[in-house]
This record gives C-alpha cells, structure tokens and sequence, in this order.
C-alpha cells in the first residue's frame, strides 16, 4: 500500500500545490483545511506522515501538534511543519512538540519538499 | 567795712554821736554800694515807681552808650522796642517780687538793637509799699544769634531729615516694588512648574527635595509633602521606583532615559539638568516625560508591519511555487521565450520575499522583538557555510571569489545567535557580490588579533562616494551610484546588519572608493 500522507493547511492554492505534486510521485494524499478537521480525520484514519501549517483558523499547527503528542496512537506519526516566518522562535518550539523537519514558506521549493518527505518516510511505494 | 549799727553800741554814746555814727555808716554803705555797683559786670538799673530810671551802673553805660545824667529820669521803656513788654515786666515783678529773664530789645544810644534778658525785682519798705524796682540786663544777642544759627541748622536738618525720609520711602517703595515684582516672577514659576505637563523634581545642592509638581506626584505616584526636604534617597523605599531612581542617581546629566511604572501602565522618560552658577552646581532639575502614547505607535507600527509582511508571505510562496512548478516543466514544457519570462518572474518574486524579510527583521529590531539566541560556534565554521551559497552567486556572474581562512590554528570560538549572524554576513556578501563588476573579486577574510576576531568583506565594485558615507548604515538608504547600478534594493541590509553586530556587543566599520572598492570589517569577541 502506498504511503499515506496528511496535509493541513488553509491556503488553498498552496494545499492544492502540495497534494499534486505528492500525488504524482504516488503518495495517497488526503487533506484537511485547520487543525480541527484534520484532527477528525486523523482519528479515523492515521497516515504515515503530516505536513502541516501552524496558522490556521479554529486550531493552529501547534494545538494540533500537542494534542497528537498527547494521544498514544498519533504521537509516533512523523510531523513536519510548513512556517510562515521561519523564526527560530517557532522553529524551537515545534522541536520542542516532536517535529521531524520544518519548510519555510517562502523559501521552500516543490525539490525541497520532496526531499523532506522522502526523509521522513522513503518513497510512497517503499 | 564796719558798721557800727551792726553791732550794740556804746550806750555812753551822746545822741550826736549816734547820728554822727549812722551817717558815717550809711555812707559806708552808700559808698560799698556804689563800689559794688560800679564793680558789677551786668548792666544793673534801679527804677522808680513811676518806672522811670533811677540809678545805673558803668556796666549800664558802657552798654546803653547812654551816661548817668542822659538816662536819669528818663522813662525805663524808652529804652526798649516794645513799651507794652515793659510795662508788663514791672507790673508782674511788682506782682510777684521778681521776675527773671524776660526777653526785650535794647535800643542803644547809638541805636543798635540788642536783644537782651531781663531779670526784674520790686522794693518794697517795711510798710510794703512799693519803692522802685531793681533791673539787671544780659546782653543775648550771642546767644540769640546762637539760638537763630540753631535754629537755622535745625532748620536745615530737618529739611535733610524730610529728603532723607522721602529718600527711603522712595527706596522702600522700590523695594517693595521689586519684591512684588519677584513674587510675581516667582509665582509665574512657580504657575508654570506647576501646571507643567511634565514631571519636575527639584533637588538642592545637598540633594534633598525642594519640589515636586503635580505631574510627577501622578507620574510617579508620590506626595510631594512626603519627600519635601528629604534626600533623593529616600526614594529607595519605594520599589516601583527602582529603576527610576537608578537612572537619575547618576553624577552626569542623562537625557531620556526610559523606565516603566507598570502599576500605573506608562512609559516615561527620565532627564536631568545640573543648573550652575559661578561654576557651583545649585540645583538639579529632574524631567519625567510621558511616552507611552509614543511607545503605543510605536508598537503598534511594528505590529502592523509584521502582520502585514507576514500576511504577504504567503501569496508570495504561492507565486514562488507555481513558478517552480512552472519551471520545472510540471504543468507542462515551456518554450524559450516562456522559460525566459518565468525565470525573470521568479526573480523578482525573490527580491519581494527578500524585501518582505528585510521588513519584518527590521520591525522586529524596533519592537524589541529580535530576540537573539547565542551559541558556542566556531566563527570559521559559521563562516564557511555562508560562504558555499555566495561562492556560488559570485561564480554566477563571474565574479572571482575567495575565502581568507586564518592560517594560526588559535580558537576562534565565540557565542553568537548562528542565525542572525549569517544573516550580517550574508547582507554584507550579498552587497559586494551585488555591487562588484564581472571579473572583478570578492574576499571574505577572517583573521584573530589579541581577543577578537576580525572578519572582513572587501570587493573590487562600485564603492560608497565620500558624501554619502555617513549614511551607509541608516534605513532604507542607498547610495546614488548603487541606484544607478540597481534600481532596486531595500537600503535595509547594513541597517539590519549593524544591528545584529552591535546587538553581539562587537563593532563595524568599512572603507570605500569610489569606482575602486568597498572593505567592510567587524569584530566580536572571543570565548576562551
């Protein structure tokens, strides 16, 4: 089975981006828009690996990212956050909340990204 | 002289006897009077009833220049100015027996006017009819010339005495005057101290408080009647005050330094001003001025900057994505001229991200909020990975470029925020690499001298024109020739890097000529 891989983010456009370019190198892709739908979705259904932003309406990345740590289940699921800002102040704290590896909006490549996941979890038919 | 009636006598003496006897006493006396009369220095009259001259003496017609048998007879008042005050003389000395220094005029024979004192006394028999008076004058026209020349300097005095009173009542009217006009100076001070918007505290020479105004009692939350007179230390009870009190204990004059009273949410800034005179220090004057509202904008600004930087990142990542994808031949190959077009797309989506980066640092410097997270780094290592991207950009435009690594092995440790000083570094190569010709040189240098380490950008470009080199690390500046060379740019990356270096406690500093090149070099210090 394919790799599966969540992605959460509330820019569309940028969320659309993501899932084509995951989608081509075959991952099964799903996604949630803010942190409460992909919490939902995360209780049904656990992926291999979440990407996903850190501001989001109704539940940030962060919320989202304790309450996985706090869950026995998805606290083994691999995160990497995409931030906004880069700010080592941010960066710190999702360390702190067990991310794996962290994208800089604007400074992260459709490569970049590719790398990072492959990182994480190998490619999607491994 | 011896009178024989004076003493008993001889009752065997014949009644002829006696009488021979009594004439020759009485002219005894007779001749002793006259004698005495004669020898009396004060002119001396006797005057009948009928006030008419009886006898006088020398000393009478020396001063009368009237002889005995001129005067005889003649009537007393003829001889004085003022008949009526003669008359009233011998009828009081008849009244009362005598009377003594009555004043008159003489007139003399020569007709001189002599002022004189009378003294007078009546005669009276055994029966006590009245027999005649007796009148001694005392020339007093010394004396009366005295009493007028007294008068007179009486007179004068006190005409002086009156100009002088005028004098000093004009003087005290001058005072007072001067001494209304000063409580007016002073309350009009005093107004203004009071009604000041800001703060004023004044200390005495021996540091004690002479006042407090209204604004700095709400400012810093004191009494002025509880500090009055007490010394500026006294202040240290108060722990909100900490800090303020530190900062206006200094010996220097300090101007606007900020301190917090969060009790009360201000911000206000603190100055002080020594007031000399004759070299002495008098007073010192404390202000405490009021910036929260300042303080707010301020905030505020930078907020706003950051949500609005922060909220254009994200379109632009978006753009950067679709570029890539684009490039990348994800949505389909791309013609030359389509590659071109998107490439150049791409770049100035860079320099908008870059811009927006520079923004946000910035915002973040003046905010207070570029929060620095130092490590112990190896300088050279940090070094080397910010050399690898921009070694690669010089080559790019062909540019030669070359790292000076340090050639004793001496530690170059230091503890720095590894981010925030690649990024100085990365401004200051990014700037040569930007500025130099192709075929020109770019070199990065890093040497250790005593307990610091130099690091230094030097490159063969455009240079810094002497004019404008004071301006080089303000915000948003650029040089005109850098204009020129580059329309665009931010003029945000040396005001970002000074910052960063000064935060890290070290020191910048360049040299430029124009069209030869530009060295710019900093230190920081090394751990251990």
């Amino acid at each position: 089975m394919a790799k599966k891989i969540l992605i959460v983010e509330d820019e569309e456009l940028l969320l659309d981006f993501l899932k084509r370019k995951l989608t081509e190198l075959d991952y099964r892709v799903s996604v949630a828009t803010n942190g409460l739908e992909a919490l939902k979705s995360l209780q049904s259904n656990v992926p291999d690996l979440v990407l996903l932003d850190i501001v989001m309406p109704k539940m940030g990345g962060f919320e989202l990212l304790e309450k996985m740590k706090s869950d026995s289940t998805l606290k083994e699921v691999p995160t990497i956050i995409i931030s906004n800002s880069g700010q080592p102040v941010e960066i710190e704290k999702a360390k702190k909340l067990g991310v794996r590896d962290w994208l800089i909006k604007t400074e992260f490549d459709p490569q970049e990204v590719v790398d990072k996941v492959v990182k994480q979890i190998g490619r999607a038919s491994e | 002289m011896n009178l024989y009636f004076a003493g008993n006598m001889d009752k065997k003496m014949s009644v002829e006897n006696k009488l021979e006897r009594l004439q020759e006493d009485l002219n005894d006396v007779t001749s002793y009077l006259n004698d005495f009369l004669a020898f009396l220095p004060s002119p001396f009259c006797t005057v009948t009833p009928s006030a008419v001259i009886g006898n006088l003496n020398k000393a009478f017609e020396r001063f009368s220049g009237f002889n005995l048998s001129e005067a005889l007879g003649e009537r007393l008042d003829s001889f004085f100015e003022a008949k009526k005050d003669i008359a009233d003389l011998l009828k009081d000395a008849e009244d009362r027996y005598f009377i003594r220094n009555r004043e008159a005029v003489f007139i003399t024979k020569k007709g001189e006017r002599i002022p004189v004192s009378l003294s007078c006394g009546a005669k009276r028999n055994e029966r006590g009819e009245l027999m005649g008076f007796f009148l001694t004058m005392t020339d007093i026209s010394e004396l009366k010339k005295l009493q007028k020349e007294t008068e007179k300097k009486i007179k004068e005095r006190t005409k002086d005495l009156k100009e002088s009173r005028r004098a000093l009542l004009n003087i005290l009217e001058d005072t007072e005057l001067a001494r209304r006009r000063s409580e007016t100076e002073r309350n009009k001070a005093e107004t203004i101290f009071r009604n000041f918007v800001d703060g004023l505290l004044i200390l005495n020479q021996q540091q004690n408080f002479e006042l407090i105004n209204p604004a700095a009692e709400n400012y810093l939350n004191v009494k002025e009647k509880d500090y009055l007179g007490k010394k500026l230390s006294s202040l240290k009870e108060r722990k909100d005050l900490r800090k303020f009190l530190k900062i206006i204990s200094s010996d220097k004059e300090i101007f606007r330094q900020e301190f917090a009273i969060p009790e009360k949410e201000l911000t206000l800034e603190a100055s002080t001003r020594f007031v000399y005179l004759n070299k002495e220090q008098l007073v010192t004057l404390i202000i405490v001025h009021d910036i929260t509202r300042e303080k707010m904008v301020e905030r505020l600004k930078s907020q706003f900057v950051s949500v609005a930087a922060h909220q254009l990142r994200t379109p632009l990542s978006i753009i950067k994505w679709s570029l890539s994808m684009l490039l990348e031949g994800d949505v389909g190959l791309l013609t030359n001229a389509q590659k071109d077009m998107v490439t150049k797309a791409s770049e100035t989506n860079e320099r908008m991200i870059r811009l927006i980066n520079d923004l946000l640092n910035v915002a973040r410097i003046e905010e207070g909020r570029f929060v620095y997270h130092p490590k112990t780094v190896d300088l050279i290592e940090l070094l080397e990975d910010v050399a690898e991207p921009a070694k690669t950009m010089a080559y790019s435009k062909g540019i030669k470029f070359e790292f000076k690594k340090p050639k004793d092995d001496k530690s170059k440790i230091v503890k720095v925020d590894i981010e925030k000083i690649s990024l100085a570094v990365k401004n200051l190569l990014d700037n040569a690499i930007h500025y130099t010709e192709p075929k020109g040189k770019v070199t990065l240098i890093a040497e250790r001298k005593k307990d610091r380490v130099f690091v230094s950008v030097k490159d063969s470009g455009i240079g810094i024109p002497k004019d404008q080199q004071d301006r080089v690390f303000s915000k948003f500046f650029r040089a005109d020739n850098a204009v020129r060379t580059d329309t665009e740019g931010t003029g945000l990356g040396l005001f970002i890097t000074k910052n960063i270096i000064e935060a890290h406690k070290g020191e910048i500093s360049f040299t430029s000529q124009e069209g030869k090149g530009t060295m710019f070099t900093f230190s920081l210090p090394v751990i251990g």
